[in-house]
C-alpha cells in the first residue's frame, strides 16, 4: 500500500524556491532518507506532507486518501518531529509525552503507554522529570523524536533527527526509529548525513536546491557508496591507480588520493596485493556526494 | 484538549486583569474614603489629581479607567493568544496532531471570548463593591445602568478581542500582532477627535471607547459597527488561519 503519494509538488516562498516537480511514492514499511545540504527543502517535503504548509502546485496523497491536508483521521496515523522543536517549555519530559499521547487520544490508564514512554527514555538517556525549556537542544530533540512515535503511528516524518547529537546519541536515535519501524511505521526522515542513510534507510532520495536529483533503494545507489581514500603504496602508487581504474587521482609526494565508489572489501582486496604504508578514508560530503548524483544525471543544480 | 491545557494560561489573563481593575477601584475608594494616603506605592502628587470629596464622580473615573485598562489588555492578550503559540512551536505542535485548525482557532477564541465575559463581571462586581461601600445611597437605577454599561462594554471588549485576535492568526511574530492591534485600539479613540473637525462625522466617535455619552436614539449605532468590525475580523482571522504557512522561522 503507497502511504505517500506526491505528485509534480512544487513550493515557491514567494520567489524562493522551496521544492520543484517533486515526484515520488513511499510504500508501507520503508524507511526513506531525504539526503541533501542545508537549505535543499527536505524539511519542505516533510512539512508540505505532514499539512504545516500548502504546495504551490502539485498534489499528495496519503494513505491513498488525496484530500489529506488538515485531516483528523489522517493526523491520528502520523507523528512529526520538526528539526528545531520547542513549545510547552513549562512541561516535564513525561507530562510533555503523556500529553502528546493524549492528544491522539490515547488514554494514560490501561495503557503501556507509560512503559513505552519509560523505556524510550531510558534507552535515549532523557531524564522525566526535567523541564522541557530546561534541557539542551538535543535532548529536547530527543524528547520530540519520542512524542512523534510514542502512539505508534503508521507514517513518522523526522526531520534531522541526529542533527547535533554525538555519535552515540545518534546510534540510539536509529536504533529506536529501526525498532519502531520493524513495528509496521513506515519513517520518512531528512539527513546531512550520509553515514545515516547508508546504515539506516532501505531507500533514498537526494535533493539539491530544491530540485529531486533522484532516488530508489539505498543499496541500488552507487554514489552513496563513495569513499575519499589516501593512501601511501611507494613507488607502486601509478600501478595502484592504474589498478582501481581510477582516472582522478591526486599523488603529492608518496601519497595517492582518489574517490572510489564500491564496497569496502572490494577496495580491501585490491590495497592487499599492495605494501600499504599509510591510509586514510573519510566520507565524501553531502555536497560532493549530491553534485556527483546530479551530474551523473545530467541535473544542473 | 486544547481548550483544557489552555484554561490555566485564561484564569491567569483573567485574574491579571481583575487585579488591575481592582487596584483602580481600591485607589479610588480610598480616596473617597479619605484614606488614599496608604497607598505608599502611589506618587502623593498624583493623588491631588483626583478630585477630593465628589465620590460619584470618582467611581465614574475609576470605572472609566478600569475599562480603560481592562481592554488594554484584552487587546495584548488576544494578540498573543495564536501569535505566542505560533513564535514558541506550540502551534506547530498541535497542527501535527489530530487536530482540525479550525477547532484550534475556535478553542482559542473561546479561551479569549471567557475573559471578555470575566473581565466584564469583574468590573461590575468591582464597581457594586465600591459603590457600596462609598455611595451608601445607591440607587437600583443607578446598579441598572452599570449593569448596562458592562455588557455594553462587554461588546466592545469583545471586538477590540477579535480584531486583535485576527492579528494573531495573520502575524507569526508577537511583536508585530501586539503591534497592529494597539494601532488599531488606539485609532479608534482618535475616532472621538472628527466631531469637532466637522459634525457630519460625529459618527465616527461612537467607535471612541471614550466616548460614552450620546443620544438614546442612535443607541443601535454601535452595536451595529462593533458586530459588524467583530464580524469582518472573525472571518478574516479564519480565513489567515486556514491558509497559515507554519514554515521554520
Amino acid at each position: 500500500m503507497s502511504v505517500i503519494e506526491a505528485t509534480d509538488l512544487s513550493k515557491y516562498y514567494g520567489k524562493t524556491i522551496g521544492i520543484v516537480k517533486a515526484s515520488f511514492a513511499v510504500e508501507e514499511g520503508e524507511v526513506w532518507a531525504m539526503l541533501g545540504p542545508q537549505m535543499s527543502g527536505k524539511s519542505t517535503v516533510l512539512r508540505l506532507i505532514c499539512g504545516l504548509i500548502r504546495p504551490t502546485y502539485g498534489s499528495y496523497s496519503l494513505f491513498n486518501i488525496s484530500h489529506c491536508f488538515d485531516n483528523r483521521q489522517i493526523k491520528k496515523h502520523i507523528g512529526f518531529a520538526p528539526s528545531h522543536p520547542c513549545g510547552y517549555g513549562e512541561l516535564k519530559v513525561r507530562d510533555y509525552l503523556l500529553f502528546s499521547a493524549r492528544c491522539y487520544g490515547i488514554k494514560r490508564r490501561g495503557t503501556s503507554i507509560e512503559d513505552a514512554i519509560d523505556r524510550d527514555c531510558y534507552y535515549l538517556r532523557l531524564d522525566q522529570k526535567q523541564r522541557i525549556e530546561n534541557l539542551s537542544f538535543s535532548s529536547r530533540k530527543k524528547a520530540a523524536i519520542i512524542a512523534s512515535l510514542i502512539h505508534k503511528p503508521r507514517l513518522a516524518m523526522l526531520d534531522e533527527p541526529t542533527l547535533g547529537m554525538d555519535s552515540f546519541d545518534r546510534e540510539k536515535i536509529l536504533e529506536l526509529m529501526r525498532e519502531y519501524s520493524n513495528d509496521g511505521t513506515t519513517i520518512v526522515y531528512t539527513t546531512r548525513n550520509v553515514y545515516d542513510c547508508r546504515e539506516f534507510s532501505t531507500h533514498t532520495a537526494m535533493m539539491s536546491d530544491g530540485i529531486f536529483i533522484g532516488g530508489g533503494r539505498t543499496e541500488d545507489i552507487a554514489v552513496l557508496r563513495t569513499l575519499h581514500v589516501t593512501v601511501s603504496a611507494d613507488e607502486r602508487n601509478s600501478e595502484l591507480a592504474e589498478e582501481l581504474g581510477i582516472r582522478n587521482y591526486t599523488v603529492s609526494d608518496r601519497y595517492i588520493s582518489f574517490s572510489f565508489t564500491g564496497y569496502p572489501d572490494e577496495l580491501i582486496a585490491i590495497l592487499g596485493r599492495y605494501s600499504i604504508k599509510t591510509i586514510k578514508i573519510d566520507e565524501p560530503s553531502t555536497e560532493s556526494i549530491v553534485a556527483s548524483a546530479a551530474a551523473s544525471k545530467g541535473v544542473a543544480v | 484538549m486544547i481548550f483544557r491545557k489552555g484554561i490555566g494560561r485564561m484564569l491567569c489573563q483573567a485574574l491579571i486583569i481583575i487585579l488591575a481593575q481592582a487596584a483602580v477601584f481600591a485607589l479610588a475608594g480610598a480616596q473617597a474614603l479619605g484614606a488614599a494616603d496608604l497607598f505608599v506605592i502611589v506618587p502623593r502628587e498624583l493623588l491631588y489629581l483626583i478630585p477630593r470629596g465628589n465620590s460619584v464622580e470618582l467611581i465614574n473615573l475609576a470605572t472609566r479607567i478600569s475599562y480603560f485598562v481592562s481592554c488594554l489588555a484584552l487587546v495584548i492578550f488576544g494578540a498573543l493568544s495564536l501569535a505566542k503559540d505560533s513564535a514558541d512551536g506550540r502551534m506547530e505542535f498541535l497542527l501535527v496532531r489530530p487536530f482540525t485548525r479550525m477547532e484550534i482557532f475556535f478553542s482559542r477564541m473561546a479561551l479569549g471570548l471567557i475573559t471578555v465575559v470575566i473581565s466584564c463581571a469583574a468590573l461590575f462586581g468591582l464597581w457594586y463593591l465600591t459603590a457600596y461601600l462609598v455611595l451608601p445611597e445607591i440607587t437600583a437605577v443607578e446598579i441598572r445602568d452599570i449593569l448596562y454599561f458592562s455588557l455594553r462594554a462587554m461588546g466592545i471588549k469583545a471586538m477590540f478581542w477579535t480584531v486583535s485576535f485576527m492579528w494573531s492568526s495573520m502575524c507569526r511574530i508577537r511583536t508585530s500582532a501586539v503591534c497592529a492591534s494597539l494601532i488599531c485600539f488606539f485609532g479608534t479613540y482618535t475616532l472621538g477627535v472628527f466631531p469637532h473637525i466637522n459634525e457630519v462625522l460625529s459618527i465616527a466617535s461612537y467607535m471612541s471607547p471614550f466616548h460614552f455619552a450620546f443620544e438614546m436614539a442612535l443607541e443601535w449605532i454601535r452595536p451595529t459597527i462593533a458586530g459588524a468590525i467583530a464580524a469582518i475580523s472573525l472571518a478574516a482571522g479564519i480565513v489567515a488561519f486556514r491558509r497559515g504557512q507554519f514554515y521554520e522561522l
